[in-house]
C-alpha cells in the first residue's frame, strides 16, 4: 500500500514537471542547505536498551540530536506565482554509545541517513518582483538506511559488528520560504515542520524487523518527524 | 549556464557535509575495588625438601577473598604440568618431568583478578599473579 503511494507521489510529480510549457516561464534548479530537528523516539529507546546491557557503566554520547540536510530540487512556475518541483533530499543524524579507560573502550554507534524523494508546490502569498513570502507543501518517500555498529577494544585486541537496516515511509512537509529574486538566481531562507509516519526497519540481509532487546515484540521505526530550517540558491535555467 | 556546474558542485558539497558523524568519548577513571587476597594451602606445606621417587601426590586448596580464582598453573623445570581453575584440587608430578636427578622445583601460579573495575577487568581481561615455590628433590 505504501509502495503504490510512493509511485503515486514519483508519477505525480513527473507529471507536473514534465508537462507542456504551456506558461512559458520559469524552470530552475535549487540547492539548499540547513538544518532538524528528528523526533526518533524509538531509536532513543533502542539507544537505552544497548546502554543497559554494557557490562560497564557508559554514557549516551548523543541521541539524534538536530543536524544537518542537503537538498537539491528542479522547480517550476506552472502558474503565475504558483511553482511546482521534485527533488532529493539528504538528511542524518545518529546516535554513539560509549566507555573509554585506560584498559579499552566500547562504543555503539547508530548512525541514520534520510533519503528523501519527493514533489512540492509552492504559491506566493507576498510578492513585490524582488522579495517573496510563499508557502510550500511537499509529499515525499523516504528511504532510511541504519547502521548499527559496535566494538571493543581491550588491551590491544578488537573485536566488532555492523548492521544495516533500511524502511521505507511516507511523509510529508509544511513551511513558509522568504526568497529575494536576481535575474537569474534567488536567494532565500526557509522554515517548516515535517511529519513522517513512522515505519519499521528491516534487516537488510534476511529481512527481521528491528526490535527493543527489552520488548522483542515492539519493532523500532525511525521517526524524521520535525523541524526544518535552511537557506536555498536557485539558479533559474529560463527565466 | 555556468551556475549548472557550479550548483551541482555546491550540492555535492553540501551532501558530503550533512553525514552525521559523532567523535566524542565518555573517559573514565576506574574506581579500584578492595584488593583480593589469596590464601593457598597445598599438601607440601608441611613436609620438608619433598621427594619425589616415582611419583608425588601434590593436593591443593585455594581462597580468594574479593573474587574469584581465574587459574592455577603447575610448573615443574618450566613446563607445564596441571592447570585447573577449580579452587581444591589434585595433581601428580613424576620423576620423568626433570632430566637429572637432583633438586629441582615446582612453581605454583595463581591469575585472579586485579579488581580494578576497568573494562579489561570487568570482562576477566586484568588479572594479577600469585606464585609460590616448592623445592623438590629428584630421584
Amino acid at each position: 500500500m505504501k509502495c503504490y503511494r510512493i509511485k503515486g507521489m514519483v508519477i505525480l510529480a513527473l507529471v507536473i514537471l514534465l508537462s507542456p510549457d504551456i506558461h512559458g516561464q520559469k524552470l530552475g534548479l535549487s540547492a539548499s542547505f540547513g538544518g532538524g530537528t528528528f523526533r526518533m523516539d524509538d531509536m532513543k529507546l533502542l539507544l537505552e536498551d544497548m546502554l543497559a546491557s554494557y557490562p560497564v557503566e557508559g554514557k549516551m554520547i548523543s541521541t539524534f540530536p538536530p543536524y544537518y540536510s542537503g537538498s537539491f530540487n528542479l522547480i517550476k512556475a506552472i502558474q503565475m506565482q504558483v511553482y511546482a518541483g521534485a527533488g532529493y533530499t539528504y538528511t542524518s543524524t545518529g546516535g554513539k554509545l560509549n566507555y573509554t579507560d585506560y584498559s579499552g573502550s566500547l562504543t555503539t554507534q547508530l548512525s541514520a541517513i534520510s533519503h528523501q524523494f519527493g514533489a512540492f508546490i509552492q504559491t506566493s502569498v507576498l510578492n513585490d518582483g524582488r522579495f517573496d513570502l510563499s508557502v510550500y507543501g511537499k509529499l515525499n518517500a523516504n528511504l532510511t538506511l541504519l547502521n548499527i555498529s559496535s566494538i571493543i577494544y581491550v588491551l590491544g585486541y578488537s573485536n566488532g559488528r555492523s548492521y544495516n537496516y533500511s524502511s521505507l515511509s511516507p511523509g510529508g512537509s509544511a513551511g513558509l520560504e522568504f526568497s529575494y529574486f536576481l535575474k537569474e538566481i534567488s536567494l532565500g531562507v526557509y522554515g517548516g515542520y515535517m511529519v513522517e509516519m513512522p515505519a519499521s526497519l528491516y534487516d537488510k540481509k534476511n529481512r527481521s524487523p528491528l526490535s527493543l532487546p527489552s520488548d522483542p515484540q515492539r519493532e523500532v521505526t525511525a521517526e524524521w518527524t520535525g523541524w526544518r530550517v535552511g537557506i536555498k540558491a536557485t539558479v533559474w535555467v529560463i527565466h | 549556464m555556468q551556475y549548472w556546474k557550479n550548483i551541482v558542485w555546491l550540492a555535492l558539497a553540501l551532501i558530503c557535509s550533512c553525514t552525521y558523524i559523532e567523535p566524542d568519548t565518555y573517559y573514565v577513571k576506574p574506581v579500584a575495588g578492595d584488593p583480593a587476597v589469596i590464601t593457598l594451602n597445598t599438601s607440601l606445606d608441611t613436609i620438608e625438601n619433598p621427594l619425589v621417587r616415582d611419583s608425588l601426590e601434590v593436593t591443593y586448596g585455594i581462597s580468594v577473598e574479593n573474587g574469584e580464582l581465574y587459574e592455577l598453573n603447575a610448573f615443574v623445570h618450566h613446563q607445564v604440568i596441571y592447570s585447573s581453575d577449580s579452587t581444591l584440587g589434585s595433581f601428580w608430578i613424576y620423576s620423568s618431568y626433570v632430566p637429572d636427578p637432583g633438586t629441582d622445583s615446582l612453581l605454583l601460579e595463581i591469575i585472579y583478578p586485579a579488581n580494578t573495575n576497568s573494562l579489561a577487568d570487568v570482562l576477566g581481561l586484568e588479572s594479577l599473579v600469585f606464585q609460590r615455590t616448592y623445592t623438590l628433590l629428584f630421584e
